[in-house]
């Protein structure tokens, strides 16, 4: 079945379709709620609740052909709605103390290379939520800074702050989890 | 020169990009099931749809109910119209001895000499007469009628009730059968002629005169002519409804959408220009149906809405185009695609109506009001919009006026399309009808 009757089938809500286009993006959907989710219990209720939004807003797709985005979008907007709802006041308050890098070298390009994804997905996990929506719009899903700020109701400027804070941490977290600078160049 | 924070996130940004691009991971067969199950329920009836139809439905059944009632009591206005007309006729050409005539419309105080004149049988002339006089409240018909008596040689004149009272100078007598036909009419309260919720209209039919044909000069011919029975026939002059009393709303209003667009900041986006067609496909509808009371008008309302726009994206195509030597101007090409958006919302609304009452123009009106819908198709957005309007009052009967003018609604939502860095303000302009009926007194 071709991508626009099948986006059409599951506007006609037919069953067999939606099983069909569930069974197409539930692995990359589940993926993205566990980098924006704190734990897999959250990322499992995010997806929940975000594979029914979609359903339910699927009338409002026109062009079939930019589906894969519109899914995606969806589900990082569910999720921000997530912790809106649950830790907005978190987020905009949170003070967290800066983590100052000292480099001893310029050889950063292989940061993250050798790791393993499951580690890195732990790091991201452990971050306070602001910084963590930040990381993962900017660094993973390639929002602008005007476009973070937009969703989540910030200024642009707190968007930049919250991701520099935020890679810091999130250096110093793989740190704490015995991977050194040394052992990364 | 990038320095080392941006080369920093560039490499970050690279890295956890790479990692994460293709990243999946399996939902337990526990959350497939959930999902499964879910999709499977039968769609939900929304009950918000069912609440709006269900009053949309009783308002009209009241609405449908007081129009009949309104019109059970014209009805019975124009039969009790149509029997004092009858009445009027009845007496006034009633023969009598080959040569008298009965009239009602002629109240005066001149006096004629009696005879009989076969050749001109139906001169309805004011008499004298020597009856006595018909007490007041037999002409409300509340008393039992006294029966004329005419007597010959004497003279009497009665006094003038309403100026309609008649003066009869006859030698001769009413027969009483038509003397009791008379009275009868006069007894029967309006009330009773004109059934259903009627509003007593102050009819006030004269006692028959007799009309005797005379040989002599008309005496009266230099009097003024007298006030017509049509006259006290006619209904009230209509009121204006009371705007602060309880009536019955209904509003009708064709409109036309018109879009202010939003584009916000997306490094995906493609889109190279957007324009709204003029269009019948920007052509909707809404309806409202409530009750006005304290001042106020509450209102249920369903609308249909729909507008189109045309976005063309780009293409990885461009057209060079030389401007001089060695200079190209390169413009990238796109393609266009038409999208056609239509909703369905139901809702509540407010509206406070202004009347205003000119001179000689008659009366006007302003509206303005704010309403909360919610789309019925499965995204369920909320809309919240004002709304003005203005235009002519028409007083269709006592308790009904009709309203028409220019509507515009303003939306206080800006609404997603399918392509997220597009927001829509769809706002409506339009003609507005609208029914007050004010509940019948």
């Amino acid at each position: 079945m071709e991508l626009a009757e099948l986006v059409k089938a599951c506007q006609r809500q037919d069953s067999r379709a939606q099983a069909v286009f569930y069974d197409r993006y539930k692995s990359r959907l589940l993926g993205v709620c566990l980098r924006y989710a704190k734990t897999v219990a959250e990322a499992e209720d995010i997806f929940q609740e975000g594979i029914l939004r979609i359903f339910a807003k699927i009338n409002d797709i026109q062009n079939p052909q930019s589906i894969d985005n519109w899914v995606k979008t969806i589900m990082v907007r569910h999720a921000i709605d997530y912790y809106n709802q649950v830790t907005r006041k978190e987020m905009l308050s949170a003070s967290h103390d800066d983590v100052k890098l000292d480099w001893e070298n310029n050889d950063y390009t292989l940061l993250f290379s050798k790791l393993d994804i499951s580690l890195l997905l732990e790091a991201i996990n452990e971050l306070p939520d602001g910084y963590r929506i930040v990381i993962n719009m900017h660094f993973i899903d390639g929002y602008k800074h005007a476009e973070i700020a937009e969703m989540l109701g910030i200024k642009e400027v707190t968007s930049r702050s919250q991701l520099l804070k935020g890679r810091n941490l999130l250096i110093k977290k793989l740190e704490q989890k015995g991977i050194k600078q040394h052992e990364i160049f | 020169m990038k320095s080392f924070d941006d080369e920093l996130n560039d490499a970050i940004q690279k890295a956890l990009h790479d990692s994460f691009e293709n990243f999946e991971r399996k939902p337990r067969a526990s959350i497939d099931q959930k999902i499964y199950e879910a999709l499977d329920k039968p769609a939900r009836v929304r009950p918000l749809l069912l609440s709006a139809a269900a009053v949309l439905v009783l308002l009209l059944g009241f609405g449908v109910k007081e129009m009949s009632e309104r019109y059970a009591s014209f009805r019975a206005i124009t039969r009790s119209r149509a029997t004092n007309e009858e009445l009027k006729e009845r007496a006034n050409v009633v023969p009598l001895h080959g040569n008298i005539v009965v009239s009602t419309d002629q109240p005066s105080h001149t006096r004629h000499n009696a005879s009989a004149n076969p050749a001109r049988p139906n001169i309805h002339r004011p008499l004298k007469t020597t009856a006595p006089a018909k007490p007041a409240s037999m002409l409300h018909g509340h008393t039992k009628p006294v029966p004329y008596k005419v007597k010959a040689g004497a003279e009497a004149v009665l006094p003038a009730q309403n100026n309609t009272s008649p003066v009869i100078d006859s030698e001769h007598a009413l027969p009483v059968q038509i003397q009791d036909n008379a009275v009868a009419y006069h007894d029967m309260d309006v009330n009773e002629i004109a059934t259903g919720r009627l509003v007593p209209l102050p009819v006030d039919l004269a006692m028959p005169a007799i009309s005797l044909d005379v040989n002599s000069e008309d005496s009266t011919s230099g009097e003024p002519e007298p006030r017509p029975v049509r006259e006290k026939l006619d209904f009230p002059r209509y009121q204006p409804s009371d705007k602060k009393s309880f009536a019955w709303i209904f509003n009708l209003s064709a409109t036309n959408t018109f879009q202010s667009i939003y584009l916000l900041p997306n490094a995906e986006s493609r889109i190279l220009k957007v324009s709204f067609p003029v269009s019948t496909a920007n052509l909707g509808y809404k309806f409202s149906a409530g009750f006005q009371t304290l001042g106020l008008q509450w209102l249920f309302h369903y609308s249909h809405l729909s507008w189109k726009a045309e976005y063309i994206y780009a293409i990885d195509e461009f057209k060079a185009d030389e401007q001089g030597a060695n200079r190209y101007v390169f413009e990238r090409l796109g393609k266009a695609e038409t999208v056609t958006s239509k909703v369905e919302l139901a809702g509540v609304g407010i509206k406070k109506q202004f009347d205003f009452k000119g001179k000689r123009s008659g009366r006007f009106f302003t509206q303005i009001g704010a309403d909360y819908s919610r789309q019925l198709q499965s995204s369920g957005r909320n809309f919240l919009t004002g709304s003005i309007s203005a235009g002519k009052v028409f007083t269709m009967n006592k308790n009904t006026d009709l309203i028409i003018g220019p509507y515009f609604e303003y939306n206080f939502n800006k609404v997603p399309t399918a392509e997220y860095s597009i927001k829509v303000r769809p706002n409506q302009v339009g003609l507005s009808l609208g029914l007050r009926m004010n509940r019948a007194k």
